[in-house]
């Protein structure tokens, strides 16, 4: 059996794919990670040819965890410097380490040949920062909101029933 | 605080009824409430994005208010209670549920971020909810307002011949608000719990006639929530306001022997009025709307499951389940109810979803 990473060696990376579908062109710096690779002895079905296995990421999105609402999160993309708000299953970015509110991650599409098959799409999840990463973001009102926030303090803080 | 004596009536003709008006309010809530001698008391506010409806300075223009309530501190409920509060001239008292509003606003003036490209994101979307919560508040402090929190052992209040009992937040939970104040004021990064914990259940009582407001209280809220309400051995309810935009963390729909939900509090003969808020389109849960179906006349505002075509997708994600999060179908701009004392009541606007064309089926 051959294993090890395929990351910059058999595994063709972005390379062009002659299927007359149009591909966006793939972002630099991407690697695949751990792809084993069989050989046809070692699995013990003659006959079977190795497999060619090209991937390439045909698209990057950048996004954070809102919030989780059972089998459904919320997440917002950033797309254009514009936040948009998506439902995605909370498992998909659970089991990828994508859990905690505020939580930054990279959503890789990645398109995936096969030999000659029909190239199918799929989707990578990594998180861009860990949980134990986060600090705590003091928020800057202006001016106006601190006058009333002191209001709010001078009433509040007295009047309790 | 005034005297519960000095709650007068703003006109002297009794209509001797009691009306309730919600209004479409994109994925928030607004209900009015009209007394008997015309005063108003206002239970949430959230201007509408589908333009259906008067704005609310239109609908409160030259009445009493009696109460302007913020039902949770979230600004679903609470953006369009900004100018009644900043600019109305009449209006009594102000209430609320948010325990050591000083200590909760700096809270949330503080939240978790991450070093990544997407860090001012995190950051405008918290300061949205702070701005909304400073901007309330600081509008009652401005004015001055007189103010009434609002908790489960606040005794029954009386507003022109209506009661209106407090069924929740329970003390218990207040507590675990404060708790985490205090830890945080000690440098530990402990998180809020979920704001919509501090809902306020609102039953209002009029003669035999009972209407149950039930904000976005969870299935922790009901559980002492409907204790409360046989306790306080009230009749059983007319027309409810379907808590949580009708979610599954709200609604116990297999509960144990001897466990209430919502709809338990609810009358049989005659089927009760359910009025859903479900303005974006993960909201009603579906089986939580078939259980509201099979149990009460559903009239919506807005509803997710409605008229559905085609889930969006603007950025083409194919993963299961993937789709942007977007408004409802309106399905009533406004609905209306007027109840009299003795269990009686009318429907005045809006459809149901018996006969409304787009009901999910």
């Amino acid at each position: 059996m051959i294993s090890g990473s395929a990351a910059g060696r058999a595994v063709a990376i972005a390379e062009p794919l002659e299927t007359g579908i149009a591909y966006t062109v793939p972002q630099a710096g991407v690697t695949v990670e751990s792809i084993r690779v069989r050989t046809p002895e070692a699995s013990g079905r003659p006959g079977k040819q190795p497999k060619n296995i090209r991937q390439r990421v045909l698209r990057r999105l950048r996004g954070l965890l809102i919030e989780k609402q059972g089998t459904e999160s919320r997440v917002a993309f950033v797309e254009n410097d514009q936040p948009i708000q998506y439902y995605l299953p909370t498992d998909r970015l659970r089991m990828s380490g994508i859990v905690a509110q505020n939580q930054p991650f990279e959503m890789d599409e990645v398109e995936i040949q096969v030999n000659d098959g029909v190239p199918i799409v799929g989707y990578r999840f990594r998180p861009s920062a860990r949980p134990s990463d986060s600090f705590v973001d003091s928020i800057d009102l202006d001016e106006e909101r601190k006058q009333k926030r002191a209001l709010i303090f001078k009433k509040f803080g007295k009047a309790k029933s | 605080m005034k005297s519960e004596s000095k709650n007068e009536p703003s006109s002297s003709r009794s209509s001797g009824k009691l009306r309730v008006d919600f209004y479409e309010s994109g994925d928030g809530e607004t209900i009015l409430i009209t007394f008997p001698h015309g005063g108003l008391g206002i239970v949430d506010g959230h201007p509408t994005p589908h333009g259906g409806r008067p704005p609310i300075a239109d609908l409160t223009a030259g009445k009493h208010i009696h109460f302007v309530c913020l039902s949770h501190p979230h600004a679903d409920h609470g953006v369009d209670l900004i100018p009644v509060v900043e600019s109305h001239p009449d209006i009594e008292s102000f209430w609320h549920s948010t325990s050591d509003v000083e200590a909760f606003i700096y809270c949330i003036t503080e939240t978790d971020n991450y070093p990544s490209p997407v860090r001012q994101f995190v950051h405008d979307l918290k300061r949205g909810w702070a701005e909304f919560l400073v901007d309330l508040y600081g509008a009652v402090a401005k004015r001055n307002l007189d103010v009434r929190q609002l908790h489960s052992n606040v005794k029954p209040i009386q507003v022109d011949g209506v009661t209106l009992y407090i069924l929740s937040p329970e003390e218990l939970v207040k507590n675990r608000f404060v708790q985490t104040y205090r830890e945080r004021a000690a440098g530990r990064l402990k998180r809020l719990p979920d704001p919509n914990l501090l809902s306020t259940v609102l039953a209002l009582r009029y003669g035999s006639s009972v209407l149950l407001l039930g904000s976005d209280a969870l299935k922790d809220n009901w559980s002492s929530a409907t204790r409360r309400y046989r306790e306080s051995k009230l009749p059983r309810a007319l027309l409810l306001k379907v808590p949580h935009h009708g979610a599954s963390n709200a609604l116990l729909i297999h509960p144990r022997r001897g466990v209430a939900n919502y709809l338990d509090l609810c009358s049989r003969d005659p089927r009760p009025k359910a009025v859903l808020f479900a303005g974006d389109a993960k909201h009603p849960s579906p089986e939580v709307y078939q259980t509201l179906r099979a149990r009460a006349d559903v009239c919506c505002l807005s509803n997710g499951l409605a008229g559905q075509t085609a889930v969006a997708n603007p950025l083409g994600i194919a993963i299961p389940g993937a789709r942007a999060v977007t408004l409802s179908r309106v399905c009533n701009p406004m609905i209306s109810f007027e109840f009299d004392e003795n269990g009686g009541f009318v429907q005045h606007t809006g459809v149901g979803c018996e006969v409304c064309p787009t009901a999910p089926r």
